[in-house]
């Protein structure tokens, strides 16, 4: 059976993210997702989301279930990190709904990353003018402390990403399901960014909303980066499962579909080329991580 | 990829040169050519040697075979299969799934087993469910197991999947069952036993270790005359699920590797007895060419969520999703409700319908038919304007049901507001926000603002 094999030209080179003693390996491949039988497969994280400010849009499920911790980020992510296992905190920056000052929210921001012993994931809310203007502090009150920081958009990405390299961090550069995209924005960043420390988020949808576009975007992007050898597009990718599974009618009418609706959609994805999966609940991520390792 | 009428033809008599006529085509390439398109049967030349004759049957073959299994309504057609990819056409038969019982089970257990097999659920039109039992024997007692085997059959219409080794037991339950098309699991070693006393047209499972058994086993059936084959290489970890599924597929369509040329079976079990990690296993075969997927049992939360899956990965990614062009409410919309309208794309109506009910403010949406084009491309080719919207507001008598007149477009049109206050000249057009997200709170702006007038 050895003439089925296939070996492709393409790589994902590793991206290292966090501070010294806390750092994570992601991606890393030569092949396509799971095929440890004919080459090298790539680092998969599991990230737990974590919100600045206590969460008000969050299932009453998912409220219960932080209540201990919810209102400090600090001890949100450690319990994510160190009880659930969480390889990743992904940080939400909620608190920039509220128009809190950009430097309060880059301290806070700090606090976490310093308060665990897994690298931050900082996502702000996809809105170009605020990110752009926050996310740049955000950086720099953090330099040094390799973050991974998004989403940089077509938009906004000289502000966000110029200030994520000087001080030493990776992006999330983000487009809207569509691998055209994707090459587009990385072409443009890879004129002054490593595309390596470039992470793409394709948007993720759900299981029963969507799951085919998502599935396809990023089989298609991972397909083209190792197989066909696009160097646009070597970069790892990211699926955000947790906001948009813990939105659906599903998760809102039961706590275990919403836990199955993560889980499902969330391996889903890293069999069409996820590296990095975010994700709410710590049960779901305990069952796909099962499965994986 | 279609076999080419030219390596046909070679195989025709005297290399396909003979031109006599007599299958009442004009030349032997021009038989080739109908064969390839399926216009004749190869009988019509009766030239052809036995062993020629097998061999271009097997040419004419498609890549993966069609295998149906069951009858009915809940007939489980599986392969024909085209592609490695879904973006690149589509895949085409969803994966028929099947629960596991064993006659070593208490009654209670495989009833409420039996009882799933009525499980099922509506989504964008189309109804999913399990249409398979499995039946493995694992009491002493082969006489429990013919009974299982007409129990399954008189109380449900599913397909039945017989994976008792032991060849007596094996051969009675298929000679009581085989009226239903059943599904006969066989390995090496029952081969000798089993596979001469089945019908040729039968619906046979080889299950071998590894790929290589297989191919072997595989080959065996084939010459004794078997063509409804499934294959089950008997993967014992999701690597192996991977690696065995992509194998297979890959030798069937692009090397043209006749013995995996058939739909495959995947029996969870093997793997692990963890129900959770038995259904991400099938969320893997789903997405990874399985043809068959075998459980032990589902919960419910699990059989609407891997089903839910099983339909995206098979949604034909060339024809865009829509839902019904109507009024749909949210949060028991009453004459209150806010009005909004958007397109028919799915996606778009998940999107705002999601984000209505979030709102937990009362909503009627309503969906225009743009084709299934998202809101800009809908505008932009000329499905979603001025005169359409106005067109289903009146249509749907939209004013009647509500005792306010204001209109919300979405933000991404909000340059068509004046030609749609032409249109509508009763109504007051709202522009509302561009992304779904920012619904909850538009609306309840919205409402805010109404009080205020109020
Ligand atoms: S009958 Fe056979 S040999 Fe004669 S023309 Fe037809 S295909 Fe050729």
């Amino acid at each position: 059976m050895e003439k089925f094999l296939e070996k492709y030209p393409g790589e994902i080179k590793e991206l290292v993210l966090g501070s010294e003693g806390k750092k994570a390996v992601v991606a890393g491949q030569n092949t396509l997702p799971f095929h440890s039988f004919e080459g090298k497969t790539g680092q998969l994280k599991f990230a737990l989301e974590v919100s600045d400010s206590e969460p008000t849009d969050w299932v009453p499920w998912l409220q219960e279930f932080y209540a201990d911790v919810k209102s400090s980020p600090e001890a949100w992510a450690k319990k994510n990190a160190e009880v659930f296992g969480a390889d990743l905190i992904f940080l939400s920056l909620n608190s920039m709904e509220k128009d809190v000052p950009a430097e309060e929210i880059a301290a806070g921001v700090k606090r976490v990353a310093e308060a665990v012993n897994v690298p931050v994931v900082v996502f702000g809310l996809g809105e170009k003018e605020k990110d752009a203007a926050v996310l740049p502090v955000v950086a720099k009150v953090c330099s040094g402390l390799n973050l991974l920081i998004g989403p940089v958009l077509k938009e906004n990405h000289q502000e966000i990403a110029t200030a994520a390299l000087e001080h030493g961090h990776a992006i999330i550069a983000q487009i809207s399901m569509d691998i055209n995209l994707a090459k587009d924005l990385n072409i443009r960043l890879g004129k002054y960014f490593p595309l390596d420390r470039v992470v793409i988020d394709p948007l993720t949808c759900v299981a029963g909303y969507g799951l085919d576009y998502s599935y396809s975007t990023m089989e298609r992007i991972r397909l083209s980066a190792v197989v066909y050898d696009d160097k646009t597009l070597q970069s790892p990718l990211i699926a955000r499962v947790g906001k948009e599974a813990w939105k659906t009618k599903e998760a809102i009418q039961d706590a275990g579909k919403g836990i199955v609706w993560e889980a499902v959609t969330a391996f889903s994805l890293l069999l069409s080329g996820a590296d990095i999966v975010t994700m709410r609940h710590p049960e779901s991520l305990q069952r796909v991580k099962a499965m994986v390792s | 990829m279609p076999v080419k009428a030219s390596d046909i033809q070679k195989m025709l008599p005297e290399n396909g040169k003979k031109n006599c006529k007599e299958c009442g085509v004009a030349t032997c390439f021009a038989f080739a050519m109908k064969l390839v398109n399926a216009g004749i049967t190869l009988d019509k030349c009766t030239y052809l040697s036995a062993d020629v004759r097998l061999q271009l049957d097997d040419m004419l073959q498609p890549p993966i075979r069609q295998v149906f299994i069951g009858t009915g309504s809940r007939q489980v057609a599986i392969g024909e299969e085209e592609v490695m990819f879904r973006h690149q056409k589509t895949f085409f038969r969803a994966p028929g799934m099947a629960l596991l019982i064993a006659d070593g089970e208490d009654e209670e257990s495989y009833s409420a087993k039996i009882a799933k097999i009525g499980w099922q659920f509506e989504r964008l039109n189309k109804i999913s469910r399990f249409d398979l039992v499995a039946i493995s024997h694992t009491s002493t007692d082969g006489g429990k197991y013919l009974q299982l085997v007409q129990k399954v059959m008189a109380e449900t219409d599913a397909g039945l999947i017989l994976l008792a080794t032991e060849p007596e037991v094996l051969l009675s339950a298929y000679e009581a069952s085989k009226s239903r098309n059943p599904l006969v699991c066989v390995t090496d070693s029952n081969y000798a036993q089993v596979v001469p006393h089945l019908a040729k047209s039968a619906a046979v499972c080889a299950s071998a270790d590894g790929l290589d058994n297989l191919a072997n086993l595989v080959g065996k059936l084939k010459e004794a005359g078997f063509a409804n084959l499934v294959l089950d290489s008997s993967s014992g970890s999701l690597v192996e699920l991977v690696r065995d599924q992509t194998t297979i597929h890959r030798a069937a369509l692009l090397h043209k590797f006749r013995p995996f040329a058939f739909p495959t079976l995947f029996l969870a079990a093997r793997v692990t007895a963890d129900l959770e990690q038995q259904m991400l296993l099938a969320v893997a075969g789903v997405a990874k060419y399985a043809g068959i997927i075998v459980l032990d049992d589902i919960s419910s939360e699990n059989f609407q969520a891997l089903l839910t899956v099983r339909q995206d990965i098979y949604t034909d990614p060339r024809v865009p999703p829509t839902v019904e062009s109507k009024v749909y409410g949210f949060n028991e919309a009453d004459e209150s409700a806010a009005v909004l309208v958007t397109t028919n794309f799915a996606l778009t109506y998940y999107a705002v319908a999601g984000e209505a009910e979030n709102s937990k403010l009362p909503v009627f949406l309503l969906c225009q038919d743009t084709g299934g084009l998202c809101v800009l491309a809908a505008w932009s080719t000329g499905t979603f304007s001025p005169e359409t919207i106005a067109e289903m507001v009146k249509k749907q008598a939209v004013a009647a049901k509500v005792t306010h007149k204001q209109l919300v477009i979405p933000g991404y049109v909000a340059r068509i507001k004046g030609d749609l206050e032409e249109e509508l000249p009763d109504w007051e057009i709202l522009v509302g926000p561009r992304e779904a997200v920012d619904l909850p709170k538009y609306l309840n702006e919205l409402k805010k603002r109404r009080e205020n007038v109020a």
